[in-house]
């Protein structure tokens, strides 16, 4: 199967300020994913894994410089053009934000966010683009979604307001789906229904995944691939099951190594 | 507005005062031709009816014409307030498209209106439109609204500028682009509702700027020509006689102070309710 992303030698500098050097963020990073595949982006806080994510959507802040290739679904994220971006944003590769509550418009309510994507990408029925968003919320399991639906962000719950964001960038059911983080706000059963959803929605439409995270028990139970990213460079890209049990890296082993020993254990008597 | 701050306002002494005020002063420049007993320009009788103090037949007395000072007003509020309000919405109109442009096209765009504000900011903007006048000889009210709307949008242009980067920059926006929005839809439906208060607050200033500057320009005899009545050109008639004849400078002088205190007043108080709302959880 032809690959529906590959990304070639991907450097990415922030510029310095005159006569400074640049500062890498990304080093030389390359790999593919095929269509429906789940791979999970391991990294620490810092490591480079947001600004991946955003080069993949060709959303870098101005300040970034990208080199490298990035083939994604036949263009190339790099070099298109502004408007080629634009269309492939949301209908054919979406994401995902970390924060839930700030990746929704705080004065929108619920429906009318959801329904902005169908908008944003021709189509001029707005009573359409409401149902359209109904039934998106509703499989997104939110409950009373037409109730839901006329709330604003900060009226409704964590888990909620993720569902929302995964509504959005579902909607038109994306071949690639990038997640920042998506469960990291959330509490464990939340979480568990969450990646449920991502894995029924892939099933259903061949979506490929790609799973940011630092955590790698998330990781571990939904991504059958796991790249792991240190200082800007790739240092692993292996089956997550031989991450596990043989972790070649350093950086890699002491990530497997804190999930293995847990949270530090408390005080007695605290 | 958000409801928030539209409650606040809305339950706010001053606000409801100055927002009473203004409208009443709206409500004369409208309804003028059915309010005014006298027609403003007519000159009855310039040997005895000339000057007369405040009396039941003449509320604010006549001016040295002879001319009604009460009706002179009501019909100048229509011509002040009139050009004064089509100035503030064309220089926040043009002031938020410029702004909201710079903010984000970015780069050169951004450049170009930075240092157009930085050139327009540092001329005087009465001299600059008495030049101009002086240039092409007297204007109508119509060209006094482009004048003075058109010299006017840098504080607006400035402010919208400033808080679109700042929105450009909240995740909720980014989120948007990453779902394909376009530019002109994510100015549209997110940037603009959330800058709309401070918009409304750079609108309320701007009335308060544009009416003393109509009042000045006809007061030098620039703007307002007569026989025309503005609040500038009533005061003008009037100066010469301001030992005999209080009546002719006190009420125009004192209606383009309370107009503006209002507008004040106002700008104040929506800062206060939009302010007050970033507080709350």
């Amino acid at each position: 199967m032809s690959p529906l992303l590959a990304i070639c030698g991907l450097s990415v500098d922030a510029a310095g300020a005159r006569g400074t050097p640049s500062t890498p963020i990304l080093r030389d990073i390359s790999f593919g994913m095929r269509p429906g595949e789940t791979v999970g982006l391991l990294g620490a806080s810092g490591s480079g894994k947001t600004s991946l994510a955003l080069a993949v959507l060709g959303l870098l802040p101005p300040a970034l410089r990208a080199h490298g290739a990035i083939h994604f679904d036949g263009h190339e994220m790099l070099s298109a053009s502004r408007g080629a971006r634009r269309t492939l944003r949301g209908r054919r590769v979406a994401m995902v934000f970390q924060e839930p509550l700030s990746a929704l418009n705080p004065r929108m309510r619920i429906g009318a966010q959801v329904a902005e994507v169908a908008l944003a990408h021709g189509e001029h029925n707005t009573q359409r683009a409401a149902r359209t968003a109904l039934d998106m919320l509703a499989r997104a399991g939110l409950t009373d979604a037409e109730d839901q639906a006329r709330r604003l962000p900060h009226e409704l719950s964590g888990g909620e307001r993720q569902r929302v964001l995964l509504a959005m960038a579902m909607l038109l059911a994306p071949a690639l789906l990038i997640a920042d983080e998506p469960t990291s706000s959330l509490d464990v059963t939340v979480q568990a229904q969450v990646l449920a959803l991502l894995r029924a929605e892939q099933r259903q439409h061949g979506m490929a995944l790609l799973l940011v995270s630092h955590d790698l028990s998330v990781i571990a139970t939904t991504c059958e691939r796991t790249l792991v990213l240190h200082d800007g460079r790739l240092v692993e890209d292996v089956p997550t099951r031989q991450l596990i049990v043989a972790p070649e890296h350093p950086q890699a082993r002491a990530l497997v190594a804190a999930v293995r020993r847990g949270p530090p254990p408390l005080e007695h008597g605290t | 507005m958000t409801t928030g701050a539209w409650h606040h306002l809305r339950n706010d002494a001053g606000a409801r005062a100055a927002a009473a005020v203004l409208a009443a002063a709206a409500a004369c420049a409208v309804l003028a031709p059915a309010l005014a007993p006298y027609d403003p320009t007519i000159q009855p009788d310039p040997v005895a009816l000339r000057l007369l103090a405040p009396s039941w037949q003449h509320p604010l007395g006549t001016d040295p014409f002879s001319r009604d000072v009460f009706s002179r007003m009501l019909h100048g509020a229509r011509v002040s307030l009139g050009v004064a309000a089509g100035a503030m919405l064309l220089s926040v109109t043009l002031g938020t498209a410029l702004g909201a442009l710079a903010a984000v096209m970015g780069g050169w765009v951004d450049t170009a209106v930075a240092s157009l504000v930085d050139v327009l900011i540092a001329m005087p903007r009465l001299l600059v439109v008495i030049a101009l006048v002086a240039t092409f000889g007297t204007l109508s009210p119509w060209w006094l609204v482009v004048l003075i709307g058109g010299s006017g949008w840098l504080t607006t242009a400035r402010i919208v500028r400033a808080e679109f980067r700042d929105h450009l920059q909240r995740e909720y926006v980014v989120a948007a682009v990453a779902l394909g929005a376009s530019r002109w839809r994510i100015i549209r439906r997110h940037l603009l509702p959330a800058v709309a208060p401070q918009i409304a607050i750079t609108a309320a200033l701007a009335l308060a700027a544009v009416i003393p500057l109509e009042a000045a320009l006809s007061f030098v005899g620039f703007g307002i020509q007569p026989p025309l009545p503005s609040w500038g050109n009533i005061i003008l008639d009037g100066v010469d006689y301001l030992t005999s004849a209080w009546w002719m400078v006190v009420f125009p002088v004192g209606a383009v102070t309370i107009t503006v205190g209002s507008a004040l007043v106002l700008a104040d108080r929506m800062r206060v309710a939009v302010g007050g709302e970033e507080h709350e959880p």
